[in-house]
């Protein structure tokens, strides 16, 4: 007496394959779009005030520690506080309606309500001043700034993208003068002594560098 | 139970060496084939006698018992046990290691027993293996959920992720993970290979088509022919040489949680064997155990004879004088070491001898516990009557993992609660929680257990005929017959 | 889950699994960034330096609207920045804390905005850079999410809050009315002040309300140490040893190192005479005559026990020794001390003769002390052996007094009671004092300012048991809120700088003071000013002056200079003498010391404080009945028992604990516990003394008498296990040992020969950091411990969690008797995370959250760990520590686990937002789960890393400074690079006296430690045969 239909006699084939393929997909599936890389970058919020790093740093040329004057003082690079826009913005486009949250910031004394676009995973302690003291560029990390209207976040920064640089930090490494150029291209006279930048450089890469 | 037994048939001659019992008189000498697909398939046909529900229900409730621990210790966090500081692992891995030594009968009994070819494991391998997984399935509770944050646990698999972190293969723990999980997957696919022409029998024998359905899925299309027995032979026996590695190995592995550390009373050599024999005797106590129940329940005196139990509580007697040398070791080791600090664990800690403030150690009394039940209870079975007393087997194995459970309780608390520094010494408590979960995996395994009984062939029918007395070649039938008769007993061979 | 969500107020946001889990605060900058807009709408309350500076990024969630990739947060920049303040860096800020009668000098660290660490200031002539356990603590009152807010008014039979303005409004009123009738009816009661400014509006305020009175009270004070020097002396005169200029010191009752005045000044000059590096060096010797054991007998390299009544006796016999021996002349006194009895000391005759041969074989630097609970006339006496002895001038140096108008609180409290009963006083002003909670059992305060009509206002931190009976009780800001200023007892003018404007209002005493003295401008920081103008006379030049001692932390100039005392007045220390005299008596003597933790009570909310084990007994959360085993035997009762204690017809119940070494029919009793209305956390907690403590024996009664009460009560402690076993742990030899074999530490200690299995990792090139711990001067104070606490974010997990051994420092101080039961020596270690070359514990954990550093550190990542819980059991130091709960919010939750009642069902609750604004958020706020331990402060060594490569210069010895180093008072343990030559962590680990513990384990701790020498006096005899030798037996 026959209990199964005779197809079924394929079905060890049939799931042996769709395990395969489905095993596969959902592998490939968290592999790339659970990374940082596919979740972060490319992340550009709207501000709430317009404001153009293109306009800022890259046709008008301000350097970036003009506004963002802590990054070789502290672990923060810090957004400017209002003061800092008012100091052009007192004699220039006084009336522009973009800048209205700017002035009403200014007389109110309460803050702009910037949105985070760089956010790094937590349990990180994260230190700008000490990377700029390496010589690392601004580009680096977050891109070509100097042409962005809107900021958008550049790179993954997660921790394997981190390691990536603390176990070579040669490529990354510039002269002091130059971690605010966005334009900066190694040559022979530089690429000649990185590597006794380098030894010298001697990042962490082990946990309580950055985890404490 | 014992008052319900129909008295052996034939009388047990000591003299005659196991092999020779086992080839001759394994079985009633009136066992027919059909008797025994009867008395096997039967159980899975007729409705549950009054004892499984007896047992079942409570069960369950412990199960329940179990998965509200497990909710309320994963919600709230590790505290609600009583682990602490210097007692950072208690019940949880004592529970663990328990239930994974117990896991080890049913590998041995059907992996290594059968290459040995001893016949009377054919009445207990189905069984044991069935325990095995349900124990294996229990004690992985434990190492899973002893973290402190569970949901963090793949951390251990390797995996690879966006921190470029990978796991530490230096760590046993490591190691565990892999043991543990290796020989689930084995116990799993050996256990279910040697199902499989027992639930073919089942399918032919049901009657409506959902059964047949049900277990001809599982059944894989088994026909009984000769080409599916002797590939179903030749892979029972890899998987038999497969997993007969893995029953040293496991414990092993679980020892070196212990033997790699620098703990006194974990640090020492001797732990994988002494592991392995341990795991080894309770396994088979608990195997014997609840063949008492499940004989006495389903009145499977044919099947399993007063002869196989006495074989058991033999082969019990000698796996306990092993684990009775260990013991006796672990203090020649820690004195002949010279190392202080092993010498004072076991003397003051395991013994209990007064340390130089007058105190006892408040634990000595585990050790005593220990001692008594896996060395001292089985000596009983030098004596016949133990080994015929199905009263006195039946306490004699409780007995035995309660010692076992013990065991473990002694190496792992009683080495950690007192170390190297006086100062950082504690004493352990355990919590209603700790109480809960431990009985509540007893629930889990009972639960699973009494619904193999109930749902599969508890004794591998095949293999059974294959020992009847009208399958040796001596007997005067025709020495074909075994093996046709199961065949026989199929479905005509399959249209196509 | 549930009850960690609950735990959060806003909606929870995550991006992980791992993130949506995680309890609390996980990592504090998001936290610490947080709170600004928790306080928001405390805006105004606050100041320059107030809350309101937005920090770098506010986290402000919007909830899961925000896209699935993350989270949307916001970055809350300033609208105008702040002067000094750059987000994210710590600032530090000089200021001032006065303790029993002495100023000390403090660094607070700053983070943005934020008083969140306390330390010593080097500047600061007394404390010079250490800080005690008390000031240590002292951090954590300004969070204290019980504090008072607002001032209350008495409606009826209750206090109803009420408003500063309605109260100055009324204070004004009040004075008024006063002001009107010159102060007729008004008393102030104050506690004893160290401060130039208090001292000069109290004169202002007399001269303007001519009637008006001062009283001070302190149920732990001063008064006999003073009146003593004046009956010495005929004239106040601050007293202060010289430790380091001493070679023999005779501490009697004396708790010198640990509770008594000056403590903190001694333990910084003694500890050095004790950690001699070489054996032909010359070392101090300290003998130690006292009734309870404290810490300084614990350093005493001889001690004897004597009941608190004998000590008298002891000391007039003393000076007959003395007196008897040639070249040593008490003069005039002679005669009142000849009659003294020695027979009652032939058992200790050494103690008599050899002591006294010692004192006058070093004459000048041979100070004897006594403890300040006992008579003037003794102290007195004890002068007089200085002067005879050649100390004064030398050890012994005199300083004019911190308060002339100091008085003897017993007495003026007396006198406000008597007066408010006769109804000669309309109003009390009470400033910072608890006289409800611990005036003397025959004061009834209670009663008093019941009186009818009485008009009572009470300023404290806490509504506490004094408020409760007050018209109007005013919240009193904590010292890191308000100006003040402090002379230490040498004379050492130190300004107290606020580092927060008062988180939720709050007057300084001086400010209550300054309207009484009809100051227009009654604000802190003006009348701080105003006194230090009479300082910096010169014109014009006062804002630059200001600004620089503001920086320093002490007035330049001020202090250090001692008197001439007068000739010693012996006749009247004669008449003195004669006139007083112990009268012994049947029974059980009881002794009556402060807590070291909770002092007189004022710290009976810190649960940092409730949670620090005795020094001694290692108990917490609790105080108990200390006796010594004989006397335990006698009485046939064991630890738990409770007793009731009687004296007269009074009587309390208190549980008994045996501590070895304690003199026999003698109970230590510490004060300080039991208070009513000491907050969440401390209300009720230990037993309260009050009853027993009468206005004649504030310091030690006799003849009480003791009955089992017949039940038990569970004492708490966290080392179960007094004794090492005969191993070689905590290390120690005689001086003549250790010059016979100098070297024996390492004999007892062996690191093996053979390496491991395995390649070491090579630690000869870059940093190397290493620590070593001299138990020589170790006095097991535990100030390093709450250092730590404070600095590392470690929580306390309450008693029933200790009782089930779950307490949570990183750094324990294990604590083991030697020898005989009875008369034990002690041999401490402070025990950390030994920083491991071989560390077992990164071998074992699957996923390799803890694992070594180049730099010889054992880094534990908690945000990697799982909790496997495999690194603390294979840890031979067992000084790991597991969150088996969510600590944080734990105590917060059900407050029985506070308690001390063991619970099935752990509940937490919301942790008050201040007490996260403590946290350091350099730290990671572990969360339940996770493993925790020791760092060497990595998160100091980090920062130091990143300043040198930021001024692009070398790591310099001295850059890096753990937080239990800085604040050790007697500078036991040093830091630093081990591969730096010059280094003084270098130098000390080759100090022939260093050894590893458990170095036979082959696990080459990083943490070294020097064995203690004990100075024993061969002639004496019987003691210190070094404590380890004898283990070994």
């Amino acid at each position: 007496m026959q209990i199964f239909p005779r197809k079924l006699n394929l079905l060890p084939l049939v799931l042996g394959a769709a395990v395969f393929i489905a095993g596969g997909a959902v592998t490939f599936g968290v592999w790339y779009y659970f990374s940082p890389k596919n979740l972060q970058v490319g992340y550009a919020p709207q501000q709430p005030v317009p404001y153009s790093h293109r306009l800022h740093a890259g046709e008008l040329g301000m350097d970036c520690r003009y506004c963002h004057a802590n990054a070789e003082r502290s672990y923060e690079a810090m957004v400017p506080p209002t003061q800092t826009c008012m100091g052009c913005h007192n004699i220039v486009r006084t009336d522009s309606a973009r800048l209205e949250p700017v002035r009403q910031s200014w007389q109110t004394n309460d803050p702009i309500p910037w949105t985070r676009v760089h956010k790094l995973p937590d349990h990180v302690f994260f230190d700008h001043s000490v990377h700029l003291a390496a010589a690392v560029g601004c580009v680096t990390c977050h891109g070509r700034i100097d042409q962005m209207d809107v900021v958008r976040q550049d790179q993954p920064l997660s921790m394997a993208w981190c390691l990536d640089c603390h176990r070579d930090p040669g490529p990354n490494l510039r002269p002091r003068t130059e971690t605010t150029n966005m334009q900066w291209q190694p040559d022979e006279a530089w690429t000649a002594h990185l590597d006794e930048r380098v030894a010298a450089l001697n990042p962490p890469t082990h946990c309580s560098g950055c985890h404490r | 139970m014992s008052d319900a037994l129909p008295i052996d048939t034939l009388p047990i001659d000591d003299s005659v060496p196991i092999e020779d019992i086992g080839e001759r008189h394994l079985m009633p000498a009136d066992m027919t084939i059909s008797e025994v697909t009867n008395l096997v398939a039967g159980v899975t046909e007729r409705p549950a006698p009054r004892g499984w529900w007896i047992l079942f229900i409570p069960a369950v409730m412990l199960a329940g018992l179990m998965f509200a621990c497990l909710g309320y210790l994963v919600s709230a966090g590790t505290g609600v046990w009583g682990n602490n500081a210097p007692v950072y692992w208690a019940w949880d891995i004592t529970n663990f290691v328990w239930w994974i030594g117990i896991g080890h009968a049913g590998t041995l009994i059907s992996a290594i027993l059968f290459l040995f070819r001893q016949k009377w494991r054919t009445s207990i391998n189905r069984f044991a293996e069935a325990m095995t997984v349900f124990a294996v399935l229990c004690a992985a509770i434990f190492p899973a959920l002893h973290t402190g944050r569970p949901w963090l646990d793949y951390y251990l698999f390797p995996i690879p992720n966006a921190m470029n972190v990978w796991p530490n293969f230096k760590s046993p723990l490591m190691w565990d993970v892999f043991a543990v999980n290796t020989y689930l997957t084995i116990s799993v696919v050996f256990w279910y290979v040697g199902l499989i022409p027992d639930l073919a029998t089942i399918r032919d024998r049901s009657t409506n088509l959902l059964r047949k359905r049900i277990y001809g899925f599982f059944a894989l299309g088994w026909r009984g022919s000769h080409r599916h027995w002797q590939h179903y032979e030749r892979a029972y026996l890899i998987f038999a040489a497969i997993s007969t590695p893995l029953v040293l190995s496991v414990h092993s592995v679980v020892s070196f949680d212990f033997a790699t550390s620098v703990i006194p009373g974990w640090h020492t050599t001797i732990f994988p064997p002494y592991f392995v024999t341990g795991a080894v005797f309770s396994g088979f106590a608990l195997v014997m155990t609840l063949m008492l129940i499940v004989r006495a329940v389903f009145g499977m005196h044919r099947v399993v004879t007063l002869k196989h139990l006495d074989l058991m509580t033999k082969f019990m007697l000698a796996t306990s004088m092993l684990v009775g040398y260990a013991y006796a070791m672990e203090f020649f080791v820690a004195w002949y070491s010279g190392n202080p600090y092993e010498w004072w664990h076991f003397y003051h800690t395991r013994i209990g001898l007064a340390d130089s403030t007058g105190q006892r150690s408040p634990y000595f009394w585990a050790w005593l516990a220990m001692v008594s039940c896996n060395v001292g209870v089985p000596q009983i079975f030098w004596f016949k009557f133990a080994r015929r007393s199905i009263p006195v087997m039946f306490v004699a194995t409780l007995l035995i993992n309660v010692g076992m459970w013990f065991e473990r309780f002694v190496i792992i608390v009683l080495s950690i609660h007192r170390d190297y520094l006086p100062s950082a010494w504690g004493i352990f408590h355990p919590t209603l929680v700790d109480m809960g979960l431990y009985l509540g995996t007893m629930g889990f395994f009972l639960t699973l257990f009494l619904l193999f009984v109930r749902w599969l062939p508890m004794f591998a029918i095949a293999e059974l005929k294959g020992i009847l007395p009208g399958a040796h070649p001596s007997h005067l039938h025709d020495h074909h017959e075994p093996h046709e008769a199961p065949a026989g007993e199929l479905s005509p061979a399959p249209a196509e | 889950m549930n009850d960690h969500e609950k735990t959060l107020p806003e909606p929870r946001v995550w991006r992980s699994l791992d993130e949506l889990h995680s309890d609390g605060p996980r990592d504090m900058r998001t936290d610490h960034e947080k709170t600004p807009g928790a306080l928001l709408e405390t805006h105004s309350l606050l100041g320059r330096r107030g809350f309101i500076q937005y920090t770098g990024a506010t986290a402000a969630a919007l909830g899961m609207s925000a896209c699935i990739r993350r989270p949307v947060e916001q970055i809350m920049p300033y609208s105008r920045a702040p002067e000094y303040q750059v987000p994210g860096v710590p600032l530090h800020y000089a200021t001032a804390v006065s303790h029993r009668g002495d100023a000390i000098g403090v660094l607070a660290t700053q983070h943005d905005g934020r008083p969140t660490k306390l330390e010593g200031n080097p500047d600061h002539t007394g404390s010079r850079g250490a800080l005690g356990l008390l000031q240590q603590q002292a951090i954590w009152d300004l969070y204290d999410p019980d504090r008072a807010r607002v001032p209350a008014h008495r409606e009826g039979d209750s206090l109803l809050d009420s408003s500063f303005e309605a109260f100055d409004e009324a204070f004004g009123a009040l004075i008024a009315t006063h002001a009107a009738n010159a102060g007729r009816g008004l008393r102030v009661l104050t506690r004893g002040t160290t401060s130039p400014s208090f001292m000069r509006l109290r004169e202002a305020a007399k001269a303007r309300l001519p009637q008006l009175r001062f009283h001070t009270w302190d149920s732990v004070n001063e008064a006999n140490v003073l009146a003593g020097a004046h009956l010495a002396y005929g004239q106040q005169l601050g007293t202060v040893v010289d430790y380091g200029a001493s070679r023999v010191v005779l501490a009697i009752d004396s708790d010198f190192l640990g509770t008594e005045p000056g403590a903190l000044r001694a333990a910084r000059a003694f500890g050095p005479t004790r950690a001699i590096e070489r054996p032909d060096q010359e070392m101090s010797r300290l003998y130690v005559v006292e009734s309870t054991f404290s810490v300084t007998g614990g350093a005493a390299d001889h001690r004897l026990r004597l009941a608190p009544s004998q000590i008298e006796g002891y000391l007039r016999a003393l000076a007959r020794t003395l007196q008897s021996k040639g070249g040593f002349d008490l003069g005039a006194i002679a005669p009142a001390i000849i009659a003294a009895p020695l027979d009652a000391f032939s058992a200790h005759s050494a103690w008599l003769n050899t002591v006294a041969d010692d004192l006058l074989a070093h004459r000048g630097t041979a100070p004897v002390v006594l403890g300040s609970g006992h008579a003037p006339a003794l102290h007195a006496l004890v002068h007089a052996i200085n002067v005879a002895l050649g100390n004064v001038g030398r050890s012994v140096k005199y300083f004019a007094p911190v308060d002339a108008a100091a008085t003897d609180p017993v007495a003026d409290l007396k006198a406000l009671v008597a007066d408010i009963g006769s109804g000669a006083v309309q109003t009390v002003i009470v400033l910072g004092a608890n006289p409800v909670y611990d005036a003397p059992a025959d004061v009834d305060v209670r009663a008093a300012f019941g009186h009818e009509g009485l008009t009572l206002v009470h300023l404290s931190s806490h509504r506490e048991e004094t408020s409760e009976l007050a018209t109007w009780h005013v919240p009193e800001a904590h010292f890191l809120e308000t100006w003040g200023d402090h002379r230490a007892i040498d004379g050492t003018v130190s300004p107290q700088q606020p580092l927060v404007a008062p988180l939720w209002g709050g007057r300084a005493p001086i400010e209550l003071l300054a309207r009484l003295a009809g100051e227009a401008n009654w604000r802190s920081h003006y009348v701080v000013q105003q006194t230090f103008r009479s300082r910096f006379p010169a014109p014009g030049s006062f804002g630059r002056e200001w600004r620089r001692t503001l920086h320093r932390g002490v007035v330049a100039g001020t202090g250090g200079v001692p008197v001439q005392p007068p000739l010693i007045q012996a006749p009247a220390i004669a008449t003195a003498l004669a006139q007083a005299g112990e009268t012994a008596a049947e029974g059980i003597e009881l002794v009556f010391l402060p807590d070291s933790r909770l002092f007189d009570g004022r710290y009976a909310n810190n649960i940092w404080a409730l949670e620090l084990p005795d020094p001694m007994t290692k108990i917490v959360w609790d105080n108990a009945a200390l006796m010594s085993p004989a006397t335990a035997a006698r009485l046939s009762v064991r630890n738990n028992d409770v007793m009731r204690v009687s004296v007269g017809d009074a009587s309390i119940e208190i549980p008994a604990f045996v501590l070895p070494g304690h003199a026999d029919d003698t109970f230590t009793l510490h004060l300080g516990w039991g208070r009513p209305s000491a907050g969440r956390y401390g209300a009720g907690k230990g037993f309260d003394l009050r009853p027993l403590r009468s206005s004649a024996h504030m310091h030690h009664v006799a003849g009480a008498t003791v009955a089992k009460a017949g039940r038990t009560y569970n004492v708490v402690h966290t080392q179960e296990h007094g004794s090492m076993e005969g191993r070689p742990l905590a290390l120690d030899a005689t001086l003549e040992a250790w010059r016979a074999d100098p070297r024996f530490a390492q004999f007892r200690s062996v690191d093996p020969t053979e390496g491991p299995l395995w390649q070491r990792q090579d630690y000869s090139t870059g940093h190397q950091w290493g620590m070593t711990i001299d138990l020589g001067s170790c006095t097991g104070c535990n100030a390093c411990v709450i250092a730590c606490q404070a600095e590392n974010n470690i929580p306390v997990v309450g008693k029933a969690e200790v009782a089930r051994g779950r307490q949570m420092s990183w750094m324990r101080i294990d604590r083991y008797f030697v020898g005989d039961e009875n008369d034990p020596r002690v041999a401490l270690s402070p025990v950390a995370c030994q920083q491991c070359e071989e560390a077992p514990c990164e071998n074992v954990c699957p996923v390799t959250a803890t694992s070594h550093s180049p730099e010889g550190l054992n880094d534990m990542a908690y945000n990697r760990c799982v909790g496997t819980r495999y690194c603390a059991n294979n840890c031979p130091y067992k000084v790991r520590r597991f969150n088996y709960l969510s600590w944080h919010e734990y105590l917060d939750g059900d407050p029985e686990l506070i308690g001390g009642v063991p619970t099935l069902t752990p509940t937490y609750g919301n942790m008050p937002e201040t007490r996260k604004m403590q946290y350091n958020p350099n730290v990671t706020v572990r969360m339940r789960g996770v493993m925790e331990k020791c760092s060497y402060c990595v998160q100091r060594i980090e920062a130091a890393k990143i300043a040198t490569r930021r001024d692009d210069r070398d790591m310099r010895d001295g850059d890096i400074v753990t937080a239990c180093q800085q604040t050790c008072p007697t500078g036991a343990i040093s830091f630093g690079d081990l591969n730096d030559p010059r280094s003084n962590v270098a130098r000390k680990v080759r100090l022939d006296r260093g050894y590893h513990l458990l170095a036979e384990l082959g696990v080459h701790p990083r943490t070294t430690f020097l064995a203690r020498i004990r100075n024993a006096n061969p002639a004496m005899g019987t003691p210190a045969a070094a404590a380890s030798e004898e283990a070994e037996g």
